[in-house]
C-alpha cells in the first residue's frame, strides 16, 4: 500500500504543472464572480458546466498518456525493477490520478459554493455533484488506463470517446439502462444541467457504479498489462 | 548452492503487431551466474544482453524456457527488492536527488530511519552526497548514470545487475564504480555487469560470457578464456639477439616467446651465456581481440539474417 501511495504522490507531482494551469481555469472563473458580482448565475452557471465537461476530458487525458510517458523516458524501468507489481503500479497512477483530479474538483466545489451558493443552489447538493464528477472523471481515467494497455494515447481516448460516449448517446435518447453501463454521463448529467435538486435519487447508485466499474477497469488494465512485454527500446 | 542467476534454454521472439515479421533475440541462451561473483556479459550491439537482463528483471516474458533469480522465477516480485538494477541509459523521475532515492527506496520496502541510513549511504557510495538538494532536471548525464547507480544500492541488495553502468561516466569516476563494484564483491554480493568497455570488464570481472546473435559462444574464467595455450614470452638482458628465433629488442632487452615446455630450457640457455631473466610470462591475448575474434564473423550477417520474414 505504501508504494502505491508513494507512486500516487509522484504521479501527482509529476503532473504539478497541467494541475496548475487547471486550476487558473477556477481561479478565472473565481475572478469572474469577484468582477461583477452582481450578474445573474446563468454566465458563471455556463462556465461551471465547462468545466465539468473538461474536468472528465483530462481523465482521458491522463488516462491515457501515464503509461506512455513512463514507457517512452524509460522511468518504468526504474520503477518497476523494485519490489512493486504491474498491478501496484497501475493502481498508483490510478490514484495519482485521483488525487489530480480531487483537488480539481475540490477547487471547483469551493469555488462553486462561493459563487453559486448566494443564488440558493443546494449546496449539499453540489458537493455530492462534485463527488459525482471526481467519481466521473476516475471512471474515464481508469477505462483510458486500460486502453493505454494495449493502445497508443491517441486510440485510447478514441476508445474510451467511444466505450463512454455510447451509453451516453443513447441515454440522451431515453434510454433509462444506457446511463448505468459506464455511467460517465448518467454522473455528470446533474451539473451540465446544473441541475442541484435535492431530491435526486438515482445518484448514490451510480456512484457505487462507478467506483466498481473504475475498480473493474483497473483489474483489466493489470491483467493486461503484467501480461505484455515492456518494450524499451535504449535510446 | 544454486545459481544466483540462472537461464534455461531461454529464447525470446519478438513479433511485429501483425506477427508476421519475427526477430529472434535470443536462441537456446543459458547462462549461471554464481554468488559472490563479478560476472562480464558481453557481446555486440544487437546481441541480446538487455533482452536477457529485461528478461530475468521480468520486464518481458521468454517465448519459450525458463529461468530463476535467487531461487525464484523471473519476474517474481518479492525477490525484487533483493536486487538493485540499473538500466542502460537510465532515466529517473526529476526530483531532487535525496527525495528521489528515498522515493525508489520507499518502493523498495523501506521506510523511516531505516530508508535515511539506506539513502545516505547510497548517496556516498556514488559520492554525490554534495549534490542531494539539486534537482536531477540539472544534472549531466554522467551524475544521472550515479545517481541510477545510487538507487540501484539504496536497498543494499545481494545481486547487483547493471547494464552498462559507466558509458556516461569521466575516467575518475569509472575508477570510483569499479572500486565500487570489488567493494560489493568483498561484501558478498553478486555482480552481473553488462558493458562494452571490455577494458573494464577485464579489470574486474571474475568470469565472462560472450554473447552474438543471442547465444552464448563463450563462457568461462578470464585466465581460462585470454590465455593462448602453451605460449610463454620471456624478457632477458644482456643475451644476443639471435639466440632465439624470433627474438625483440626491447630497449637494452630482448623479448621472445617459446612454448611452455620449452621454458625451462630457454631459461637456461640465458644463464649458460651470462644473461639475466627479466621476466617470465604466459602469453595472453586481450579481451579485445578475445571478443572480436568470435564475435567478427557473426556481426556482418548478423541483422539481416535474425529478421525472418
Amino acid at each position: 500500500m505504501r508504494a502505491v501511495l508513494l507512486l500516487a504522490a509522484n504521479f501527482a507531482r509529476e503532473q504539478r504543472w497541467p494541475l496548475f494551469f487547471l486550476l487558473l481555469w477556477v481561479l478565472g472563473w473565481a475572478l469572474f464572480g469577484l468582477v461583477d458580482p452582481e450578474r445573474g448565475p446563468e454566465d458563471a452557471l455556463m462556465i461551471f458546466r465547462q468545466l465539468a465537461v473538461y474536468s472528465v476530458t483530462f481523465g482521458v487525458f491522463f488516462g491515457s498518456s501515464a503509461i506512455q510517458a513512463d514507457q517512452r523516458s524509460r522511468r518504468v524501468l526504474a520503477v518497476l525493477s523494485k519490489g512493486i507489481s504491474r498491478q501496484q503500479y497501475l493502481l498508483g497512477l490510478l490514484a495519482g490520478m485521483g488525487l489530480v483530479l480531487g483537488i480539481f474538483c475540490l477547487c471547483m466545489g469551493f469555488t462553486a459554493t462561493w459563487l453559486l451558493g448566494r443564488f440558493g443552489v443546494h449546496l449539499a447538493s453540489l458537493w455530492l455533484g462534485m463527488l459525482a464528477l471526481w467519481t466521473a472523471c476516475l471512471l474515464t481515467a481508469s477505462l483510458t488506463l486500460a486502453m493505454s494497455t494495449f493502445l497508443p494515447p491517441l486510440f485510447s481516448a478514441i476508445a474510451t470517446g467511444t466505450f463512454a460516449g455510447i451509453p451516453a448517446l443513447l441515454a440522451l435518447r431515453g434510454d433509462v439502462v444506457s446511463k448505468f453501463v459506464i455511467p460517465v454521463y448518467g454522473l455528470v448529467e446533474p451539473l451540465i444541467a446544473s441541475d442541484f435538486a435535492p431530491a435526486w435519487h438515482a445518484r448514490p447508485l451510480l456512484l457505487l457504479l462507478g467506483w466498481v466499474e473504475a475498480a473493474v477497469f483497473w483489474i483489466i488494465a493489470s491483467w493486461i498489462f503484467s501480461r505484455r512485454d515492456l518494450a524499451v527500446a535504449a535510446e | 548452492m544454486p545459481p544466483v542467476l540462472e537461464y534455461e534454454r531461454i529464447m525470446k521472439e519478438y513479433r511485429s503487431w501483425t506477427g508476421r515479421r519475427r526477430i529472434r533475440a535470443l536462441e537456446d541462451f543459458s547462462l549461471a551466474v554464481e554468488r559472490g561473483e563479478i560476472f562480464g556479459f558481453l557481446g555486440p550491439n544487437g546481441a541480446g544482453k538487455s533482452t536477457a537482463i529485461h528478461l530475468a528483471m521480468g520486464f518481458m516474458k521468454p517465448s519459450a524456457g525458463k529461468g530463476r533469480m535467487l531461487g525464484k522465477p523471473f519476474g517474481h516480485v518479492a525477490t525484487r527488492r533483493r536486487i538493485g538494477f540499473l538500466a542502460e541509459n537510465v532515466a529517473l523521475y526529476h526530483r531532487r536527488a535525496g527525495a528521489a532515492l528515498r522515493f525508489y527506496g520507499g518502493l523498495s520496502g523501506l521506510h523511516g530511519q531505516a530508508l535515511t541510513r539506506a539513502a545516505t549511504a547510497a548517496m556516498q557510495a556514488v559520492d554525490m552526497q554534495a549534490e542531494v538538494g539539486r534537482n536531477l532536471a540539472q544534472f549531466s548525464r554522467g551524475m544521472v548514470q550515479r545517481m541510477g547507480l545510487a538507487q540501484a544500492l539504496v536497498n543494499d541488495p545481494e545481486l547487483l545487475i547493471l547494464d552498462e553502468p559507466t558509458s556516461a561516466l569521466d575516467p575518475a569516476a569509472r575508477v570510483a564504480v569499479r572500486e565500487l563494484l570489488l567493494r560489493c564483491r568483498d561484501q558478498g554480493k553478486t555482480v552481473f555487469l553488462s558493458s562494452h568497455l571490455l577494458s573494464e570488464v577485464e579489470l574486474v570481472c571474475d568470469r565472462v560470457a560472450i554473447l552474438s546473435r543471442g547465444r552464448v559462444v563463450r563462457t568461462g574464467t578470464l585466465n581460462d578464456m585470454l590465455e593462448i595455450t602453451g605460449q610463454v614470452e620471456i624478457v632477458a638482458e644482456q643475451v644476443p639477439l639471435t639466440l632465439f628465433a624470433g627474438a625483440a629488442m626491447d630497449g637494452s632487452r630482448v623479448r621472445f616467446l617459446v612454448r611452455g615446455n620449452e621454458q625451462r630450457r630457454a631459461i637456461e640457455r640465458v644463464w649458460a651465456t651470462g644473461g639475466e631473466v627479466v621476466s617470465v610470462n604466459p602469453v595472453r591475448r586481450s579481451l579485445e581481440e578475445l571478443f572480436l575474434e568470435l564475435t567478427r564473423d557473426r556481426t556482418e550477417d548478423d541483422r539481416a539474417d535474425r529478421g525472418v520474414s
